[in-house]
């Protein structure tokens, strides 16, 4: 299977912000408007992965990490298991953070049922 | 000079072996032992047996010190790289009480601690050096709290934002606290010391 691929260190900024533009420059919510939403609409409508690279920024905060993945749940309506099929996080330098996206997809989806 | 100090201590060893032999040869000549007999002859099994176990006692001390001496350095220079962590831990904890820490700088703080400990793990790995897994899961455990609680802000609208009290929100990159919010991380804080003395203890008892 194909992929599309994002490293965030190199196509977004290497000192990610908060959570909300209003909040401050480089926000989870810029992020996700402008490269991972739109990316990841690519690759569902191509039946392709796209595959998020972590490293080579100075740190994720929560709320960035939240915004980014839980929004593509909250603000752009998608499920879990479409995510989770055609979206690949990888990080070397802070694997445990694979782990946390995973919990945040999981915790706006239950949300969302609600 | 390293080399004239080995020379000299080897002549003194050989020298020092010469006196003992003179001295055992003409202590068996002179002085008559009434309850006991001085054999005039050397079974050659027993020299051989007297070379081997000196030679054994010689290596066996020289290999096990050093290979003692080389864990206790291991272990030394771990502990040093958990020392590193702690300053993390002060310098950030010193930005934080002041209010005067940008979102980017905590998530920052968050990050190296992470990694260090990490490497830190990696290399007790590689060097075998096994300390309590409840408490390295600890140590990981309060990092994630901690980075919680200095970089997870509420998701809520522009009206709730504006009505609400919130425990921590983010105003031109900057990170602004609630006085409960700053005492919940300075516990928190204070439970990542205590976690890191505790590893350090641990690993030194190795």
């Amino acid at each position: 299977m194909h992929k599309i691929e994002i490293k965030i260190a190199k196509d977004f900024v290497t000192t990610p912000g908060p959570r909300y533009k209003k909040e401050g420059s480089h926000s989870g919510e810029l992020f996700r408007d402008t490269i991972l939403y739109p990316k990841l609409k690519e690759a569902i409508n191509e039946n392709i992965i796209l595959q998020v690279d972590l490293d080579g920024t100075a740190g994720y905060g929560t709320s960035f990490l939240e915004e980014s993945f839980g929004g593509l749940i909250r603000e752009n309506n998608l499920t879990i298991d479409v995510i989770n099929k055609h979206l690949q996080i990888i990080s070397s330098e802070e694997d445990y953070l694979c782990e946390d996206i995973q919990h945040y997809l999981e915790d706006a989806e239950s949300k969302r049922k609600k | 000079m390293q080399n004239q100090k080995g020379k000299n201590k080897r002549v003194f060893g050989i020298c020092l072996l010469a006196v003992a032999l003179l001295g055992g040869i003409i202590i068996g000549k002179l002085i008559d032992f009434t309850y006991f007999k001085v054999e005039k002859t050397i079974n050659l099994i027993d020299i051989l047996s007297i070379i081997v176990t000196v030679l054994a006692a010689y290596f066996v001390t020289k290999i096990l010190d050093k290979e003692k001496q080389d864990y206790r350095t291991e272990k030394d220079l771990i502990i040093k790289r958990t020392e590193d962590i702690y300053q993390l831990l002060e310098d950030s904890h010193g930005k934080v009480v002041t209010g005067l820490i940008k979102y980017q700088e905590a998530a920052s703080h968050c990050k190296r601690i992470n990694v260090s400990l990490s490497c830190i793990y990696r290399i007790m790995n590689n060097v075998n050096l096994n300390v309590d897994i409840a408490l390295k899961k600890d140590v990981l455990d309060n990092t994630k709290k901690l980075r919680d609680l200095l970089t997870d802000t509420p998701k809520i609208s522009e009206d709730q934002i504006q009505s609400s009290n919130l425990p921590s929100e983010v105003k031109d990159s900057f990170v602004h606290l609630t006085q409960n919010r700053i005492l919940e991380i300075e516990a928190m804080y204070d439970k990542l010391r205590d976690n890191i003395l505790l590893l350090q203890l641990d690993i030194n008892k190795k």
